[in-house]
């Protein structure tokens, strides 16, 4: 490399801080809550092949997600095509995309008449059209959302009044947000292409595109040193959902790792076929979840994620598996398959790399959502995305209750809610006792949280799952718990399903019990302080520091 | 008997404690200034050490104002007080869940901070207060009572109460205070209705255990240093810092304390915003460099910026600080090369113990220093604090053998280092400009703390920041802020109030009844000198998150405050909802009481003229001339191009070429390109 280590240093550094300095201008000024404030949103500089440089996620889950998006649009349009107002949109998830609710804008940066890199920017949009909220009985991805196949608008002629701004605005039920959180992605782009450009013009074009190259290898050598380091083999995982919503289940995933040199293959055959409802998980989703398993494996967690991360780690699934599937599958809920895969992939590095992996934790984002219909018309909707306990692992035992590892959602305070509504309060929010797996080192609790309606006809929707199939513990660790809805209606109670919707009634109380993470080695060794710390603290029973760890207290 | 006025000021940071000592005698005024090493075994010892070496007699202290690590330093290392807590019924792990999230997004192994109480001392009161103030579920005696003896089995210093929608009825803390102090007089008991009156049950319940676990440990810190000087003779006022910026006297601050962890960056923030003021200066970026570490905050219009919470080693307090952003770049941070071979600097710092490696104290790492050492900006003959001597050679050794890991020359990689650490000073700096829409082109860098001289108009270069103040006894910012800090608390209140003119005698009553708990706490009777600032925290129905709104000045009407919020979320957000319903949720007052005692116009130097050095620094790949002057030696009025450096005791400026420096008629320095004002 002909640039100085001095300048490097600097120069990448510029390329992440400008990445994330996008990324709080799209926060700072979107529409949405669920960009402002859950973050569900990312940004990035990419160079002119389609490769990420840099990229602000939020949420582990939008991690690698820019370049495949990218590289597709870039097959239908050559950079000649491009000039400094065009801008490459795409949500198509069989094009390189996720699901239809996240949307792509990418912005080209000139350095005279050259397009040298992308300012790229994505923000997850709850409505686009077609169906409302999760339709997982959608039938294809048409009954979905509004789908934009890559395609190119240009600033002036078709937006904010042209073509691709009607476009939008006749298809979506409030264009003022999602024509405002469209705004809000193309002023952070607009900030990645001012803040390059002057780059640019202080480093030169030359030194930048060295820096950048020199970049995605810097992150390739890391993984390849860390890949290296690890014994070469091959290495297998699985884990299970429950069932598609639809129920029709289990679902498995099942991957195979090998290690070769200073390379990764992860390969999904044998996972189940690709379900009828909306919970197929697009190839790019796959990608992104593998990426992440190995990045949180393989590399210091404030290193940030490049392209160059792909370069070692070769990845594929059976096309019309639930991870691969094929056109025109319905994805909007592919949640649960990413996280699944992901945990597969954990499962199988588990064998090589003890002391990177967690055991298998309750992992999975359960979705509460309470409304009621305005009398003026319209709703009022209140929800309150909920994690669980996480494995155990080498070091110590997993934390209780946390969101699950590709989100990084706060949980919202009883107050809160209380505070701006009247129709529910929270009863508790507390951990479930004996819910973490036993072992070494134990799983971390879930929680239990109970809501008393206040008002008749409250609608009433979740989506959770293990229900069925508990997170496995490792290496001798004992599996945590499942997670369980009840209504307690009267003296009645009503066990639900995993996944529905139901309408309730004043004074019902709905019970979530949100499942533990498995235990981490043979309780045979776990010391006896840390049993009895543990039943002092109410995070065991008695009667199980007796007849699991044989502590007679 | 002498007539004699003193006023100490002793700022204890991490690694040195700044002493600033004003005497007024009809003589005139003398402003003395020096470090001491900081002790974190005893960290009195420097402050007795300072007091024992004045020219004065400690009974002709006026005042001693002091600023600590103590209470941070108690939570860092999990030694407060043995503590208890007592919340509603179902809420008994509230401390152990936080809110859910993790700091680092990509930690599988992820670990919370641990809590500062265990489980098996949380007790849970079968009680249920909604968010209107209603008793839906009454505390029973019964209840209380058993409460009571779970406590008294544990025999614990503190206990805090936290109960669910304290801030609208806090009946229920009031009659758990009550049962507790009087079976358990000894037993520091903590409200949260007291601490932290707002909605939000983790972030209040949190506040309320961190200060039921510092206060006992703070407050017999105070309480200890108090009698060492009343031991001397000293008969004046004892004032503290706090983390919003300002001072309480020493009572208020042992019942108090959680209002003063991390008040040191504060103290420098409002001492730099203070003395820039009396240049006319008042948008500002303060950027504080030491040892190992910078902060940078954003002050507009003469205000830092405050935030309405914060963390201490990850644990959250809900109370107003100067918002400061931390980057891990100080003299002190060594250069290294990571894995994947890229150059970094920091955040690993060699300290002052070895330090580095000019130092000769054993550190062999490149550190910051070491590069300044060797171009030649830092000289050796200067000493840093006792008998400390720099070594060029050891700096040489040092650069030579990190350098070679890049393949370059020590010279080559003294400059590497500055120019990465710039760079990260000037990203920091942006996260509190750019990255909240603020161009820094409209603020003066305002440069301080040992090193931040030294780097300033590289960073101002690098952000096209036009001037750079570096105000007297840059060095000692963080103490001087203490003599010139003014007296302030904060006071905040949740009650959702729908912004509509029907409700507006509601909003006066809540200011109402803050100003009284101010005026209470304070003793203040009169008005004068006091300065009270109204602000709401207010929100379109229906969101989850708050705009605060300055509503200080004449009374205004709703439709004027839903103006002025209208415009503050556009500002925010690029748009407002006009028409949407807003409710205030949270009242806030503060409550200033000027402490005018010391004019910063005391601290200037008398000019006398000295002798001009010159000597060769390394710059942009080449050797040139450099001018080193004493910074006693420049009167106001007086001007140096670069390059050159500026030399005091406590800390360097440096005027590179293209820029010049001019002590104003407030005795800073105020550095510019040539050509600009």
């Amino acid at each position: 490399m002909s640039v100085d280590p001095a300048t490097f240093s600097i120069v990448t550094s510029i390329i992440v801080a400008v990445a994330r300095e996008m990324s709080t201008d799209l926060l700072r000024t979107a529409y949405s809550s669920i960009i402002r404030e859950a973050a569900d949103a990312s940004t990035g500089l990419l160079d002119r092949d389609g490769n990420a440089i840099a990229q602000a996620e939020n949420i582990p889950i939008h991690l690698n997600s820019m370049g495949p998006a990218l590289r597709e649009c870039l097959k239908v349009y050559g950079l000649s095509e491009l000039t400094p107002q065009s801008v490459l949109v795409s949500n198509d998830p069989y094009s390189g995309g996720q699901h239809l609710s996240d949307v792509f804008f990418f912005s080209p940066i000139f350095s005279g008449d050259e397009v040298v890199a992308f300012a790229g920017s994505c923000g997850h949009f709850q409505e686009l059209g077609g169906s409302s909220g999760y339709n997982l009985r959608a039938q294809d991805v048409f009954q979905e959302r509004l789908r934009l196949i890559p395609m190119k608008f240009e600033l002036g002629r078709d937006w904010p009044d042209g073509m691709f701004a009607r476009l939008i605005r006749g298809n979506v039920r409030s264009p003022r947000e999602v024509i405002g959180d469209m705004n809000a992605m193309l002023a952070a782009n607009k900030k990645g292409v001012v803040r390059m450009t002057s780059a640019l013009k202080r480093y030169g074009k030359d030194t930048l595109l060295e820096c950048m190259g020199g970049y995605l290898d810097y992150c390739e050598r890391m993984l390849r040193d860390r890949i290296a380091q690890a014994p070469d083999g091959v290495y297998e995982g699985e884990d299970w959902i429950d069932d598609d919503g639809l129920n029709s289940g289990p679902i498995r995933i099942a991957v195979s790792v090998e290690i070769a040199g200073n390379e990764v293959h992860v390969d999904f055959t044998g996972t189940d076929d690709q379900v009828t409802s909306a919970m197929n998980c697009p190839f790019a989703s796959t990608v992104g979840s593998v990426q992440t398993a190995v990045k949180m494996l393989l590399s210091d967690p404030d290193v940030p994620f490049n392209e160059g991360f792909n370069r070692p780690v070769h990845i594929s699934a059976p096309l019309g598996s639930i991870l691969n599937p094929r056109p025109y599958a319905p994805c909007e809920a592919r949640q649960l398959p990413v996280i699944r895969s992901f945990q597969a992939v954990v499962k199988a590095f588990s064998k090589v790399l003890p002391e990177q992996v967690a055991a298998t934790g309750y992992d999975t984002r359960t979705g509460i959502r309470f409304w009621r219909v305005l009398s003026e018309g319209g709703y009022e909707f209140h929800s309150d995305p909920l994690g669980g306990g996480y494995g155990a692992n080498y070091y110590h035992d997993g934390e209780s209750q946390l969101d699950d590892p590709l989100g990084n959602c706060r949980n919202t305070p009883a107050e809160a809610f209380e505070l701006s509504q009247d129709f529910f309060r929270v009863l508790c929010f507390e951990l479930i006792p004996d819910s973490g797996g036993p072992g070494k080192y134990r799983g971390g609790l879930g929680a239990r949280r109970c809501y008393e309606i206040l008002e008749d006809n409250i609608r009433f929707s979740w989506a959770s799952d293990r229900f069925q199939h508990r997170p496995e513990g490792l290496f001798g660790g004992q599996p945590g718990t499942c997670a369980s809805i009840e209504i307690h209606r009267n003296d009645d109670t009503i066990q639900l399903p995993s996944k529905g919707d139901t309408v309730l009634m004043k004074g019902d109380i709905v019970e979530v019990r949100i499942g533990g993470g498995g235990g981490y080695g043979p309780v045979e060794e776990r010391l006896q302080s840390l049993v009895r710390s543990d039943l002092l603290n109410g995070r065991i029973t008695a009667e199980s520091a007796r007849s699991v760890y044989g502590i007679e207290i | 008997m002498r007539n004699v006025i003193g006023r100490l000021a002793i700022e204890i940071g991490g690694t040195f404690t700044d002493v600033v000592l004003v005497i007024e005698t009809e003589q005139g005024i003398k402003v003395n200034t020096f470090k001491l090493p900081s002790s974190r075994s005893h960290p009195e010892q420097p402050v007795v050490q300072a007091i024992d070496s004045m020219d004065i007699a400690p009974s002709e202290l006026e005042e001693f104002l002091h600023g600590s690590t103590v209470g941070t330093n108690t939570v860092v290392e999990r030694r407060g007080a043995q503590s208890c807590l007592v919340t509603t019924k179902g809420f008994g792990d509230i401390l152990e869940m936080q809110r859910g999230d993790k700091e680092v997004i990509y930690s599988l192994l992820y670990k919370r901070p641990e809590p500062l109480i265990q489980r098996s001392h949380v007790y849970e009161a079968d009680e249920r207060i909604d968010r209107y103030g209603v008793v839906l579920n009454p505390l029973t005696d019964q209840d209380i009572s058993e409460i009571v003896e779970q406590i008294r089995a544990v025999a614990p210093q503190s206990v805090a109460v936290s109960l669910l929608h304290s801030y609208a009825n806090p009946e229920h803390e009031k009659r758990l205070y009550d049962a507790i102090t009087t079976a358990l007089p000894e037993v520091n008991v903590v409200l949260s209705s007291d601490t932290a009156p707002q909605f939000r049950e983790y972030e209040r319940t949190s506040t309320t255990v961190m200060s039921a676990y510092v206060s006992p440990v703070v407050g017999a810190y105070l309480r200890s240093l108090e009698k060492a000087l009343k031991d001397r003779g000293f008969t004046g006022s004892f004032n503290v810092t706090q983390s919003n910026g300002g001072v309480m006297s020493c009572d208020l601050a042992c019942r108090q304390s959680v209002w003063t962890l991390l008040s040191g960056p504060a103290a420098g923030v409002s001492g730099a915003t203070r003395l820039a003021s009396t240049s006319g200066y008042r948008n500002l970026i303060t950027f504080d460099m030491g040892g190992t570490s910078t902060d940078v905050c954003l002050v507009e219009d003469g205000k830092p910026q405050l935030s309405s919470e914060y963390k201490v080693d990850g644990l959250t307090v809900a109370l107003p600080m100067i918002d400061v952003v931390t980057v891990g770049a100080g003299g002190g941070s060594i250069a290294w090369k990571d894995e994947g071979g890229m150059l970094c600097v920091g955040p690993q710092s060699a300290g002052s113990v070895p330090g580095p490696a000019s130092y000769g104290r054993g550190g062999t790492a490149a550190t910051i220093t070491d590069a300044n050492v060797l171009k030649g900006i830092i000289r050796a003959k200067r000493s840093i604090g006792g008998d400390l001597r720099l070594s060029v050679e050891r700096a040489r050794d040092a650069l030579a053998q990190a350098g070679a890991e890049f393949g370059q020359d020590p010279l080559e990689f003294a400059e590497s280092i500055v120019r990465v650490a710039n760079n990260n000073i000037a990203q920091a700096t942006r996260l509190v400009s750019t990255y909240r829409g603020k161009d820094p082109r409209d603020y003066t860098l305002v440069a301080y703390g040992g090193a931040g001289p030294l780097h300033a108009a590289f960073v101002a270069e690098e952000l096209d920041i036009p001037r750079v103040l570096v105000p007297i006894h840059a060095g000692i910012v963080s103490a001087l802020g203490l003599m010139l800090a003014d007296f302030r608390r904060d006071y905040a209140h949740t009650r959702v109030i729908e912004l509509v003119e029907g409700s507006m005698e509601e909003l006066r009553t809540e200011f109402r009844n803050l100003e009284q708990d101010a005026r209470d706490e304070l003793g203040i009777s009169s008005d004068s000198g006091v300065t009270i600032q109204r602000c709401v925290d207010a929100r379109y129905r229906g969101q989850g998150y708050e705009l605060t709104i300055d509503l200080t000045g004449d009374e205004k009407s709703a439709a004027e405050i839903a103006a002025l919020f209208n415009e503050a979320y556009a500002n925010r957000y690029g748009y407002a909802d006009q028409g949407q319903m807003i409710e205030i949720v949270t009242c806030r007052l503060s409550c200033v009481q000027r402490r005018d005692v010391v004019s910063p116009d005391i601290l200037r130097f008398e000019s006398r003229k000295g002798q001009v050095e010159t000597a060769p620094v390394w710059h942009g790949g080449h050797w040139i001339d450099c001018c080193f002057y004493e910074r006693a030696d420049l009167g106001v009025g007086d001007s140096v191009r670069g390059m050159a450096v500026i030399e005091e005791a406590t800390s360097a400026t440096v005027v590179p070429p293209g820029w010049q420096a001019r002590v104003d008629e407030s005795g800073h320095l105020v550095i510019t390109r040539e050509g600009r004002q």
